[in-house]
């Protein structure tokens, strides 16, 4: 997917998914899976969805914009219920993420392993604008290493989301994080969660695989 | 595998359904925002429903080792936490109109609604009391559910604590937790439970659900100290018991199960041909291991009552209540803190 | 564009280059629908926190402990030494001390102490129910508006209430309503020396609460005696007779089950299975109020098997002592000799006959007084008479209640009235677990005499862990002598010489210590210094309406009550004050809460409160009184006072607290009064008013009492800590105990009962080293029993006890009080709170339903369509209420059981469930005349009660 460069960009427009600039971009249709059972790391997890169905989330649209100093995935799905964790012990809240290789080679499947982590930007509804950077390094491994850096927004209406998920291309921090650069070509995955089905953590969908993602270079070598 | 572990024994015949032992862990922990609705220690009257309701029938634990599905309780079933308009009946001037309500919806079940009703038939009613706390068990259900490794069992007292920083709210171990013994922290997003008071343990003085209990009947200490009540009361005398062994968690809270008197039969006379308390109900309680618990705590109570002795009755009776608490015995009003 | 975002803040510290910037946390402003959240984004990351089990850590910490405990009646479990933690100014929480001594190594300690209510009352003094300002009534009375007033406003308004009473009407007119929150300490001293300087009405409210035990007081000539909780370690029988210690007694209840395991049984005697049947060895059900006929037969038992104890019945009952057939009443030296003693008795012994009955000690010598026989007498008049002992009247009494016939009275099986029976005989040591249960039923009377009756039988009390027991009650004697350090000295040397032949006259007629001060007490009474609260309410209440039909429902009334209290008054056997006719015109509600206590209390509104021109409520929190106040002033809670508090024998310790913290403007009670005091002194030399007449037409000063008061301003307005230590060292029971090593631990060990008249009935020792038994000095050093008999007293001949043939305990039917309805609204305390103070407090309400509740058995609820949690109406002649109802199959059939001290704004409609309990006044009780009938301090004056209400419930 083209990461197309938008010449001074203000970061309204940015975080917000139903902002002119995303409306002309278009968007990358993604298939997506449930994380199979036999996966989950535990046995308990195991047992509690050998039965039910993973991943209700089978399609998400995916585009892309940086203004040379912030990257913005715009992602929009259908989702009948808009869910927070507000209320009882029973509501989950509706998430997104963005994953992105920390190193090459890293492993979109395992979520990272060792050495070789992955990064991803995470978006929750019930906490919105304050997102998530997170690093992992196989299953089970991830840690929030920053809740200032990612930003998010998301509206959803008559069934449908749509998200906003940014960071900064560079980020100063004391953790090995995703750095990215304007004309860079590199990778990245997506999952999201329906917490109507009580989706978190390993239960989730996803798209299954690494998807090339080229950045823009900043206009001067090309369109502004 | 941690290398030592405490542990607690209720007596189940002391227990006054008193709830100052839930009162007190109230008052220290869990006053913070999210934490209202939480009782990390219960009593309820059994039989019945408890807290959550039906927690005993929520699945979780294991079955032969194997990791069991379990329900999420909601907060309907744990009961939610009652505000009241007592401004607007003080002050409202609204005279005889006004009167003191649960703000909201109206409950239909609470952490201790079915109090004093219990089971069977007038004159043959039955029921006692059953405090709980999260069992931290040797093989926790919990610790083996959580994708992130967010439980942890401390090596120095197997006291098993849910890492705040690491755990993100999947509630994974409220499903598994067979005992229903985990909350949720809305506001925090995380999983909060009992901690066994570890602040405390860790400057030597005992729990305050058990350090405050005023019918003396919670007993703390290691599991391997042979000086201390636990071991004495689970290994050498063999009168406490775990609860619903068969979750398969090995818990180590253990129960000195109840004797309830007589009953009556037709005719008005007593009948002691069978306990007032159904065997089978205390059997699907605490396993078949009970009916020979009780046999033995009766030939003990026997003895005294002939004018002898016995040595696991003075343990329980605790002539000296400091002896109840295996070594914890630190009076915390001795501790002073300096600001750092 | 919006504020606060732009390009730069966004990127602050960007860039691989720039150096570490300290801190940057985010912030989130609300988010607009549609918009994107206003941000300041930072790409570097915060510095790490400590870790989440620092959070624990460091939350388990304080910065001050201050040692209290809860100034309120937990009546017998009174009272558990706290350590209250403070933080940051604000009291955070408690936990018990825990410090007590063993009291010897074979008995369990006191340790910890504290219940659940206790260790939330750091939340509760700061829930929504707390007051903060003095408030004076905007509306109607009862309408909810108020205005905030300051102290000084407050005060002189009700000096200047006070000063038009006093000169206009009387001084009698302003009454003060005593309540749960008394004290021995400042709060006491500040209410008698307040009162007696005014010659106010305190209304004595122990029976009227329903805590009379009028039947012990009938037998034994008080009602005060009690062991300590650590003597149960020697009962090898203890009977839980009538309440529910394992509920109402928390900190107590675990001597009962280590007793169990050192070898006791416990039984207990109830009509539902109650929280105290659970760890009980044995339940024995019994019909709610019919308790008199189950204890009479087992005394039918013990006669007939001859398990009684002739030696104990001989020389400590009046089993022995001979009655006249004719008259029924006992032989007296009047009878025998003209102008001879009206309270001499007579027994009979083999070798010497008819002679008299020793008075002065209980000690037989070579008398061997006979239990059964007829003998003959010559009265004065030259005619005969023939005599029996109260024993063989006793046989014939209890005659009818052969267990195959009581069983159609209790319904308790008669197999287990046999065995019970015997049990108790054989046992080394049987007690009974005190409850005041009994005295909120119509006919408790009966029930605690023949309870006392089948104990005597048996022998059984005097011994370690053995006896009937009555109200536990233990206080400093220091009070009486603070509130008379207030009087003129000239009146004190007046006060001290009368008395001084008053007590050589009676010591020479062999008045033990306790029996002179009771006769003091009864003197308070007949001078109105004291008034029974009981009375009072029916007089002057017109509480009395309630019970309009007591003739349909109690079929052993003779005649109208009305009659009887008219006759009552006449003959000076009961007093009230004011008298009939003088209308009340002040109230001060003082820690109490009469509009949610008094049974029938619509009553009270609609008669009382018009009379009234100004209701003072003092208290710390709203209540359904104060609601209804003219006044309701702020009181310090119990931690923000110095103070301490009276305990029990079951608790032999005196309990003290520290100020911790302050709450706005309230005020302890001894300040605030201080402030009236004040106030009336300065009204009153601004009024021009120098004296006022008294009730019983003395002139006394007006203008000065606050100088009398305070002492010349000795004892000043914050100066509770200094009242609290003079009345600590006034106190002759407390030897070696000094206040501030009192302050510093929170509880010392009482030395001795003292000689208040509501302490000295224990009539024991209190060793450092040894538990406590009741009674030994009566049964060990054989002092006699401030009865008439001088003896346990079974047979009564007063007038009264005549006409509604209670001369022996009787089992009579309880009352259809309320009407002809098939159900019993019977009652307990409740485990949630000390009477009110806790009841409407969230935290508690949680761990129930948050609403009034009321157990029915299955069945009842089955039959009327009832399912568990519906809203109910409970209704009968009177008045209804609603309640939700709780079904248990623990409950009897025909049994409701609703725990007490709802307030009535939690009722719909504010309709409170007292407000259809009729509170008969049962005549017997308005007695009076002779030697113990006579009203005293806390007893031996009429009750009310409740608990065998008659009502019917329907689904709402």
């Amino acid at each position: 997917m083209l990461v197309n460069f938008v010449r001074g960009a203000p970061v309204e427009w940015l975080l917000d998914p139903e902002a002119e600039p995303w409306l002309k971009a278009k968007p990358q249709r993604i298939a997506m899976i449930g994380t199979p059972v036999g996966l989950q790391p535990t046995e308990a997890i195991r047992a509690g969805w050998a039965n039910k169905p993973i991943g209700a989330v089978h399609e998400v649209q995916v585009s892309a914009l940086h203004n040379g100093e912030v990257l913005a995935f715009r992602l929009e799905w259908a989702d009948a219920t808009e869910n927070k964790e507000l209320g009882d012990t029973t509501a989950f809240s509706d998430a997104a993420a963005v994953l992105l290789p920390v190193v090459p080679g890293a492993p979109v499947i395992t979520m990272g392993a060792p050495n070789l982590p992955v990064n991803a930007w995470y978006w929750r509804a019930d906490s919105d604008a304050q997102g998530r950077e997170v690093l992992a390094e196989g299953i089970g491994s991830s840690r929030t290493v920053d809740v200032s850096l990612v930003h998010g927004h998301g509206v959803w209406k008559g069934g449908r989301w749509k998200v906003v998920i940014s960071r900064a291309l560079q980020v100063n921090s004391p953790e090995k994080c995703a750095q990215l650069t304007a004309g860079q070509k590199t990778e990245f995955a997506v999952a999201i969660w329906d917490g109507a089905d009580a989706e978190r953590g390993g239960i989730k969908a996803f798209n299954g695989a690494w998807l090339e993602l080229q950045l823009a270079p900043v206009a001067g070598g090309g369109k502004g | 595998m941690s290398n030592r572990q405490v542990a607690m024994v209720f007596d189940l015949n002391k227990c006054l359904g008193c709830q100052t032992c839930v009162i007190a862990c109230k008052r220290l922990w869990t006053r913070d925002e999210g934490m209202a609705y939480m009782w990390w220690a219960s009593v309820n009257t059994q039989p019945g429903r408890g807290t959550p309701r039906d927690w005993e029938k929520s699945g979780g634990g294991f079955k032969d080792g194997v990791a069991q599905s379990g329900k999420l309780p909601t907060k309907k079933d744990f009961g939610d936490a009652w505000e009241f308009n007592h401004e607007e009946v003080f002050y409202g001037g609204k005279g005889q109109s006004a009167h003191l309500k649960i703000v909201g919806e109206e409950p239909d079940w609470g952490p201790n609604w079915d109090e004093d009703q219990g089971a069977g038939e007038y004159p043959n009613a039955y029921y006692f009391y059953l405090p709980r706390i999260c069992n931290h068990c040797t093989k926790p259900a919990c610790l083996e559910s959580c994708p992130r490794k967010a439980i942890v069992k401390r090596e120095e007292d197997g006291i098993v604590l849910i890492d705040e920083d690491r755990c993100r709210g999947y509630r994974f171990c409220m499903e598994a937790c067979p005992y229903k013994k985990i909350y949720f922290n809305h506001v925090k997003k995380v999983a909060q439970k009992c901690i066994f008071c570890f602040p405390r343990v860790e400057q030597g003085v005992a729990p305050a659900c058990s350090r405050m209990c005023p019918g003396r009947v919670r007993f703390v200490g290691y599991k391997d100290d042979e000086n201390g009540p636990i071991w004495k009361l689970v290994e050498k005398y063999k009168v406490a018991i775990p609860l619903h062994p068969e979750f398969g968690t090995d818990p180590n809270i253990f129960y000195v199960p109840p004797i309830a008197p007589p009953r009556y039969d037709e005719a008005g006379n007593l009948d002691e041909s069978k306990p007032r308390i159904p065997d089978e109900y205390l059997v699907s309680l605490f396993g078949p291991k009970v009916l020979e618990t009780l046999a033995t705590l009766k030939a003990e109570m026997a003895k005294t009552r002939a004018g002898g002795k016995s040595e696991v009755l003075d343990v329980l009776i605790a002539y000296q209540w400091k002896t109840m608490f295996g070594g914890l015995d630190r009076d915390p009003a001795t501790i002073e803190w300096t600001k750092s | 564009m919006a504020a606060g975002i732009d390009r730069r803040t966004f990127l602050v510290g960007a860039a691989a280059g720039a150096a570490t910037v300290a801190i940057a946390y985010w912030r989130l402003r609300p988010v607009e629908r549609g918009a994107p959240a206003a941000v300041s984004v930072v790409t570097t990351a915060p510095p790490t926190y400590g870790d989440w089990r620092d959070v624990y850590r460091e939350r388990w910490a304080w910065d001050r402990i201050v040692k209290s405990t809860h100034f309120v009646n937990c009546w017998y479990q009174a009272h558990c030494a706290w350590n209250v933690y403070v933080k940051d100014g604000l009291v955070w929480r408690e936990e018990q001390v825990a410090a007590y001594p063993q009291t010897r190594p074979d008995v369990p300690d006191f340790n910890p102490r504290g219940c659940q209510k206790g260790a939330c009352f750091s939340e509760r003094m700061y829930d929504p129910a707390r007051l903060r300002y003095p408030l004076k009534r905007a509306g109607e009375r009862g309408s909810g508006s108020w205005q905030r007033v300051s102290w000084d406003d407050a005060v002189t308004g009700i000096a200047d209430s006070l000063l038009d009473t006093v000169m206009k009407e009387g001084s009698d007119r302003v009454i003060w309503d005593l309540g749960p929150l008394y004290t021995m300490g400042t709060f006491g001293a500040a209410h008698q020396r307040f009162t007696f300087l005014l010659d106010s009405t305190s209304l004595d409210m122990n029976t009227e609460i329903g805590d009379g035990h009028r039947g012990v007081g009938e037998t034994f000539g008080k009602i005060v005696f009690e062991r300590s909780a650590d003597d149960y370690h020697f009962s090898d029988l203890i009977l839980i007779w009538g309440g529910n210690p394992i509920s109402t007694q928390i900190p107590n209840a675990h001597f009962l089950l280590e007793s169990r395991y050192n070898g006791a049984q416990i039984v207990t005697i109830a009509p539902d299975y109650s929280p105290s049947s659970v760890h009980a060895d044995l339940w024995v059900p019994v019909k709610p109020g019919c308790d008199a006929a189950l204890a009479l037969s087992m005394a039918q038992v013990m006669l007939d098997e001859k398990l009684y104890d002739p030696a104990f019945i001989r020389e400590q009952t009046d089993l022995p002592l001979l009655v006249r057939e004719d008259t029924r009443r006992y032989l007296r030296t009047s009878d025998l000799k003209a102008g001879g003693s009206d309270e001499e008795l007579y027994l009979h012994d083999p070798k010497r006959g008819v002679v008299l009955v020793p008075r002065k000690e209980l000690r037989l010598g070579e008398l061997e007084p006979s239990l059964e026989g007829r003998f003959e007498v010559t009265l004065a008049d030259g005619t005969k008479a023939t005599v029996r002992p109260v024993f063989e009247l006793l046989r014939e009494r209890v005659a009818k209640y052969v267990p195959e016939q009581a069983t159609l009275l209790c319904g308790t099986p008669p197999s287990v009235i046999r065995s019970l029976a015997r049990r108790i005989a054989k046992a080394k040591s049987a007690c009974t677990v005190t409850t005041s249960n009994f005295s909120k039923y119509y006919h408790g009377n009966l029930i605690e005499r023949s309870m006392a009756l089948v104990l005597a039988l048996a022998g059984q009390y005097g011994k370690k862990g053995s006896g009937f027991v009555g109200f536990p009650f233990l206080v400093h004697d220091g009070l009486e002598k603070m509130t008379f350090e207030s009087f003129d000295l000239t009146d004190r040397l007046k006060i001290l010489a009368g008395m001084l032949p008053k007590r050589i006259e009676l010591q020479l007629e062999g008045y033990t210590e306790e029996m002179m001060v009771y006769e003091r007490s009864r003197n308070m009474f007949a001078a109105g210094m004291l008034s029974s609260g009981a009375i009072f309410w029916y007089v002057h209440a017109g509480l009395l309406k309630a019970s309009e039909k007591l003739q349909e429902w109690d079929p052993y009334l003779k005649r109208p009550v009305t009659e009887v209290l008219k006759e009552s008054f006449e003959k000076g056997w009961q007093y009230v004050w004011p008298k009939p006719g003088n209308d009340p015109r002040i109230l001060f509600v003082y820690g109490s809460n009469p509009l949610k206590r008094i049974r029938s209390y619509p009553l009270v509104l609609e008669n009382l409160w018009p009379k009234l021109n100004t209701i003072v409520t003092l208290d710390w929190r709203m209540t359904s009184t104060g609601q209804f106040s003219d006044y309701v002033l702020p009181v310090s809670a119990w931690y923000e006072r110095t103070e301490h508090k009276w305990v029990t024998p079951l608790m032999p310790f005196i309990h003290s607290g520290e100020k911790a913290t302050t709450y706005y403007e309230a005020k302890s009670d001894w300040e605030i009064i201080s402030l009236l005091a004040q106030a009336v002194q300065r009204r009153a030399k601004e009024r021009g008013l120098e004296h006022f007449t008294d009730r019983h037409g003395k002139q006394r000063p007006l203008s000065d009492i606050y100088d009398r008061f305070s002492q010349n301003g000795e004892f000043g307005p914050t100066d509770d800590d200094k009242v609290a230590r003079k009345l600590i060292e006034n106190a002759s029971n407390l030897e070696g105990v000094n206040w501030d090593d009192l302050k510093k631990n929170g509880f010392a060990r009482f030395t001795g009962f003292g000689g208040s008249a509501v302490s000295i009935g224990n009539a024991t020792e209190i060793k450092p080293d040894d538990t406590i038994t009741p009674l030994t000095k009566h049964v060990l050093d054989k002092e006699p029993y401030p009865t008439l008999s001088r003896r346990m007293q079974f047979y009564i001949d007063q007038d009264l006890y005549l006409e509604m043939d209670e001369t022996l305990p009787i089992h009579k039917d309880p009352p259809t009080a309320g009407g002809n309805y098939p159900l019993m609204l019977t009652g307990g305390h409740t485990r949630w709170s000390i009477h009110a103070a806790w009841r409407d407090d969230a935290l508690m309400l949680r761990q129930q339903r948050g609403v009034p509740l009321m157990y029915i058995n299955v069945h009842d609820a089955t039959a009327r369509g009832i399912n568990d949690g519906d809203t109910v109406k409970v209704f009968n002649d009177l008045d209804s209420f609603q309640v939700m109802a709780k079904t248990t199959p623990a409950a009897q059939r025909g049994q409701l059981i609703l725990y007490h001290a709802w307030e009535n704004f939690q009722f719909a409609g504010n309709k409170g469930f007292q407000n259809l309990i009729p509170s008969p006044l049962n005549p017997v009780e308005l007695s009076g005349g002779q030697f113990h009938l006579r009203p005293m301090s806390i007893c031996m004056q009429p009750s009310h009660t409740d608990r065998d209400t008659r009502v019917e419930v329907e689904r709402v």
